[in-house]
């Protein structure tokens, strides 16, 4: 069953002199419980593809579906509550609230949701378990490491059981050994809850962690590649793909 | 956690980010309530208690502190709601709704500017009762107290809370125009390139040396509107050439200087505030020379304006004693006459009407009227600083004798000051042919006549006595039915004169420098949001600019040269044109030089004063960059 479905959608942006489409007649589908990967070089519309799909902004033309729902014609209200039940987000500078510790960090979600405070007790603990976030849960943000930051923004993603998260580079400000925890932690939380993932990112070895790749260029989906074997297996099939397609590594 | 919970939370753990926008808006409401509480104050604008010469002082600085109130509430506020605006941003990610973020938006303003409100008008009444201590014992205009009124308070409440609620109304309407992805971005979002041109260099070298032209042509002709115009045409110009600085800053050939590179980088902010911090140093520098020169020039027209050393109305009874008796009198209380004259006058609303024989006479002056005619006497200093209309009158004037008239022709005017003034005398003057005097006073029904006495002492710094016995004496005998008769009749002297000059002069000084230090320190609260917003936004890239390799000492000389940009730049251009305004408006009105002294003594004071500003700011700075720990 398709989780998200984006059909034929458009989007471009006025600039003084020109309009410039970022994106042309994208068409794409996760599978629910699928880690999706969305990679390309820079200015290739990967970042705006995921914001249009997670209703942070709007899409010029065509339809994008989750869960069956059109979020093209939700109302800005009514998207926001969709955001918050069934969505979740990582950004790569994490985007949590210095003005709350950890564990506020991680709850925001669910008082949003006003649910009760047993129900929000137990999610945090068992997502701080599954993310190894527990001993750090009284602190500041400010007083954590990147990795550690990184994890508590996927923690909150998924504190609301959402269908699907959506990280934007989330491993872009980290270092191997972070990268490496962080994409094991999301890829254990994706099995483990059985939200579908969709994420933007330029790290060859974090995409691997995914059961599929899409390559965007100049606003258009160019390959696709299916996860056939091993992770180290997929991880060398990406590479071969983007010197096939003319890419080099630091292109994308 | 509840939503409610969240909204404290957000509050309580941000309160530094809270503190400058609440302390903000408790100084704007405090200096707001302390001009209010003086202008509503009763005994200082009650003329038979506070000289209305000292009490029209507070009319200017009052709309300075409106038009302060005007632009600073919602400065501070657009820079608080920027802070704000990624914390939102993140919220919505999350799925706060709209409805849910302006709900939590109109709660915290609401908190803070209630408790801003109450601080600040605590804080106002404590100003203005030091205010009134200072009116009565500092500049010594006793008889003034400050009263407990609740007119200030609404007055205040009124007028901050009616800002406040557009301000707000303002943000949120733009807040909800705008994207969740802007609202991320908001923080870190590059600022627009301004580009240097060649049209603003000329166009604002053009306006601004039309502006000073506008100022030296016509200035001494039409004063107020000039003045206005060219400082309009000055700002304009200094608009488009500060577009152009950007072009300066761009750096030496060969040298990188990083300072100027990050001013560069937020060119379009710092135009904006350095526009706005030129403003309010060259209003400080204009307004402080300006009360400064008013102190001597008072006293000058105080002395000019008072020929006589004593002068009072004699009419109706009343006032009525003999040059001698109060020559003895006043000889009684140490006070020494050199001559006394007394001559008649007649006056209605509006005209004193003298016989020109008389006036010669008392005067030793040589006018010359024919019967059927007037001459028109204007009791004015032409240096005096003010613009006179001296064209009003230059036509037949009636006047009813019973069942006649007696149509007298204008016979051309003079400029010159033949008595003190004194309540016993109408606005304007006119000197009448022997005949037609005698004429309006054996039938004239709509004038009463009086006897003008008038005195020269040996010394008359020292009269004070002498003229208190004086006037204590006339006024038991006088028997005065109210406050407006006892006014009427009271005596004018150049000592009661000068003293009110020098007390109007001092409370302008007072007042003047409350609204400098008020229009300084909001420069410089604009500078430190201006410089903590970069220092907060670009952490990132001043930590990358260490890990390369800069050293303490230099991020130090870095960061100074950046803020010396920001805090001396605009106090240069602003003394540069508080100046020159200073200098025109004051050596056009005959002031001579003294204006463009002062200025430039309160410029070089401002200076100083800000070289301890920009290293507060830089170590301020450093420190919230960890650029001490690099040393």
């Amino acid at each position: 069953m398709n989780i998200i479905e984006v059909r034929h959608v458009w989007k471009s942006y006025q600039t003084k002199t020109e309009k410039a489409d970022v994106l042309k007649d994208i068409n794409l589908c996760v599978r629910a419980n699928e880690m999706v990967a969305i990679m390309g070089p820079s200015g290739s519309g990967k970042t705006t593809l995921l914001n249009l799909i997670s209703g942070i902004d709007r899409a010029d033309k065509g339809e994008i579906l989750i869960e069956g729902n059109s979020i093209s014609a939700m109302k800005k209200s009514d998207m926001a509550l969709f955001r918050r039940k069934r969505l979740g987000l990582v950004f790569q500078d994490f985007n949590l609230l210095e003005c709350f510790t950890v564990r506020e960090n991680i709850i925001l979600p669910m008082a949003l949701e006003k649910k009760d405070r047993h129900e929000q007790e137990s999610q945090l603990n068992m997502l701080s378990q599954i993310l190894c976030i527990g001993d750090i849960l009284d602190k500041n943000i400010p007083d954590i490491s990147g990795g550690q930051k990184q994890r508590v923004a996927i923690a909150r993603a998924f504190v609301n059981n959402p269908a699907v998260i959506f990280a934007d580079e989330p491993t872009g400000n980290l270092d191997s050994k972070s990268t490496k925890d962080v994409m094991h932690y999301l890829a254990g939380a994706n099995d483990k809850f059985g939200a579908g993932v969709l994420m933007v990112t330029h790290d060859t070895f974090a995409a691997s962690y995914c059961q599929r790749v899409l390559l965007l260029k100049d606003g258009k989906v160019l390959s696709e590649l299916q996860k056939k074997g091993s992770r180290k297996q997929f991880f060398r099939d990406i590479l071969e793909m983007l010197v096939l397609i003319g890419g080099e590594q630091n292109d994308i | 956690m509840t939503f409610r919970e969240i909204s404290l939370q957000m509050l309580r753990k941000s309160y530094k980010r809270y503190l400058l926008y609440f302390y903000c808006n408790v100084f704007t409401a405090a200096i707001f309530y302390t001009f209010a509480s003086i202008y509503t104050n009763e005994d200082f604008m009650n003329p038979s208690i506070v000289n209305p010469m000292i009490s029209s002082n507070i009319i200017a600085p009052s709309v300075f502190t409106v038009i302060f109130m005007f632009f600073f509430i919602p400065y501070s506020y657009s820079v608080f709601f920027r802070n704000r605006k990624s914390e939102y941003g993140i919220l919505m990610t999350l799925g706060m709704t709209e409805k849910e973020v302006l709900t939590n938006m109109l709660a915290e303003n609401l908190l803070i500017n209630l408790l801003s409100l109450v601080a600040g008008i605590l804080a106002g009444t404590l100003i203005s009762l030091l205010f009134f201590w200072g009116i009565r014992n500092v500049i010594g205009i006793s008889g003034v107290a400050w009263k407990l009124s609740l007119k200030p308070y609404a007055i205040t409440a009124g007028v901050y809370l009616a800002i406040t609620a557009v301000t707000l109304a303002l943000q949120l309407f733009g807040f909800v125009k705008m994207q969740i992805t802007d609202m991320l971005k908001a923080r870190s979002r590059g600022e627009k390139e301004v580009k240097p041109s060649l049209f603003g260099l000329i166009a604002g070298s053009l306006l601004s040396i039309a502006s000073v032209a506008v100022m030296l042509t016509w200035f001494r002709a039409e004063a107020s509107w000039v003045l206005l115009i060219s400082f309009v045409l000055m700002m304009a110009g200094i608009w488009l050439l500060l577009g152009c600085m950007r072009a300066a800053l761009t750096g030496r050939a060969g040298a990188f200087d990083l300072g100027s590179t990050f001013v560069r980088q937020h060119f379009r902010s710092y135009r904006t505030v350095t526009f706005i911090t030129v403003s309010l140093f060259a209003t400080s520098v204009f307004l402080a020379g300006l009360s400064m020169v008013t102190y001597p020039d008072f006293q000058n027209n105080a002395l000019n304006y008072s020929p006589y050393d004593l002068v009072h109305v004699q009419s109706d009874g009343k006032n009525e004693m003999t040059l001698q008796k109060a020559s003895e009198l006043l000889l009684k209380h140490g006070v020494s006459v050199v001559s006394s004259a007394e001559m008649p006058y007649m006056r209605n609303g509006v005209f004193n009407l003298f016989s020109v024989s008389e006036i010669n006479r008392l005067t030793g002056l040589n006018y010359a009227v024919k019967p059927g005619e007037y001459l028109l006497i204007y009791q004015y200093d032409l240096n005096d600083g003010y613009s006179h209309e001296m064209n009003l009158l230059q036509t037949t004037i009636d006047f009813s004798l019973g069942t006649e008239q007696l149509g007298l022709k204008y016979a051309g005017q003079d400029v010159r000051i033949l008595f003190n003034n004194n309540s016993g005398f109408a606005d304007k003057t006119l000197l009448l042919a022997d005949a037609d005097y005698k004429e309006i006073e054996k039938n004239g029904e709509e004038y009463y006549s009086g006897i003008i006495k008038c005195f020269i002492f040996s010394d008359w710094r020292n009269s004070g006595q002498g003229l208190q016995a004086l006037q204590q004496v006339l006024t038991a005998q006088n028997h005065p039915a109210d406050a407006a008769e006892e006014k009427y009749f009271k005596i004018s002297s150049k000592l009661k004169a000068y003293s009110t000059a020098q007390q109007s002069s001092c409370f302008l000084i007072f007042v003047m420098s409350f609204v400098v230090a008020l229009f300084y320190l909001s420069a410089n609260i604009i500078i430190y949001f201006k410089i903590q917003g970069e220092a907060e936004d670009e952490k990132q890239m001043y930590r990358g600019i260490y890990r390369i390799g800069i050293s303490g000492e230099e991020m130090h000389g870095i960061l100074k040269h950046k803020n010396k940009l920001y805090c001396l730049i605009p106090l240069y251009a602003g003394s540069a044109v508080g100046v020159f305004f200073s200098f025109a408006t004051n050596a056009l009105s005959n002031s001579g030089l003294s204006g463009i002294i002062f200025a430039v003594a309160v410029s070089a004071l401002l200076l100083l004063l800000q070289g301890l500003v920009l290293a507060s700011f830089t170590r301020w700075e450093e420190k919230a960059l960890g650029v001490e720990k690099w040393l």
